[in-house]
């Protein structure tokens, strides 16, 4: 059998007064706790500016960089085109000896 | 218009409106759980306005506005659970039906309820709350008692 309705109510607003807080419940929550959400618009700005210029901007570079670097990319090329060292024949081993001696 | 607070006032109000604020959105709520998310979010809020609260004339009123608005907009993160941990000081069985009449009533008619018997506000302080005219609350009031007696007799 179901009381009144209001008394019930009323009952459960009295056991709303004294429920224990709970302590995850932070009084003043620190500004550092929201403010990574709230990056300002004109910080966000720069930010991405800045990353663009440093994608977008070629290295600073001189003409005996670039040689350098052609250099290296054309002995790179070679000594991939390059056939693998022979295995000496018996011929050769002879000659080489002979050639010694 | 009364001088301003310091920060120091502020961080005082705050701590010692923490208790208060959890209540007042269990009441309005009726789940532990979405009150204290709801508190936590309105001190989140007035931690953000702290300069509102400095210079509010009625600092307490200020926050039970924005206490009743997050509870209103909390959303339970579960549907329908039973917390052991819930206080029940009477007969457990007419606690859970209570709490599960309330939650089936609107959000709004919920926080009408407890801001007339839980709070025990005047219509002008209820209307201030709840951001509506005066003159509507009696009417809203009425059938937030309404639905809960008939939610009641189900």
């Amino acid at each position: 059998m179901k009381r009144d309705p209001f008394a019930s109510l009323e009952a459960f607003y009295e056991e709303c007064c004294t429920a224990p807080v709970p302590e995850g419940i932070v009084a003043k929550p620190s500004p550092r706790w929201w403010e990574g959400f709230a990056v300002p618009a004109g910080g966000l700005a720069f930010g991405a500016f800045v990353a663009a210029a440093l994608v977008l901007s070629p290295p600073e570079s001189s003409p005996e960089a670039g040689l350098e670097a052609a250099r290296a990319i054309a002995g790179r090329q070679l000594e991939a085109n390059l056939p693998p060292p022979r295995p000496k024949t018996r011929a050769i081993r002879e000659r080489s000896f002979r050639w010694d001696a | 218009m009364s001088a301003k607070r310091t920060a120091a006032e502020v961080d005082a109000l705050l701590r010692d409106a923490r208790p208060w604020l959890y209540r007042l959105a269990l009441a309005v709520t009726a789940r532990p759980e979405a009150a204290e998310d709801a508190t936590q979010e309105a001190l989140v809020r007035a931690t953000r306005s702290q300069e509102k609260l400095r210079s509010v004339d009625e600092p307490r009123a200020w926050l039970r506005k924005v206490v009743v608005r997050c509870a209103i907009d909390a959303h339970p993160r579960t549907p329908e659970t039973f917390d052991p941990d819930y206080p029940v000081a009477h007969d457990p069985t007419e606690a859970i039906a209570v709490r599960q009449t309330l939650r089936r009533l609107d959000a709004t008619d919920r926080a009408v309820l407890a801001l007339a018997h839980f709070e025990g506000l005047s219509y002008a302080e209820i209307a201030l709350a709840l951001e509506i005219p005066v003159g509507t609350v009696g009417s809203r009031l009425h059938s937030a008692r309404e639905a809960f007696r008939e939610e009641w007799s189900k």
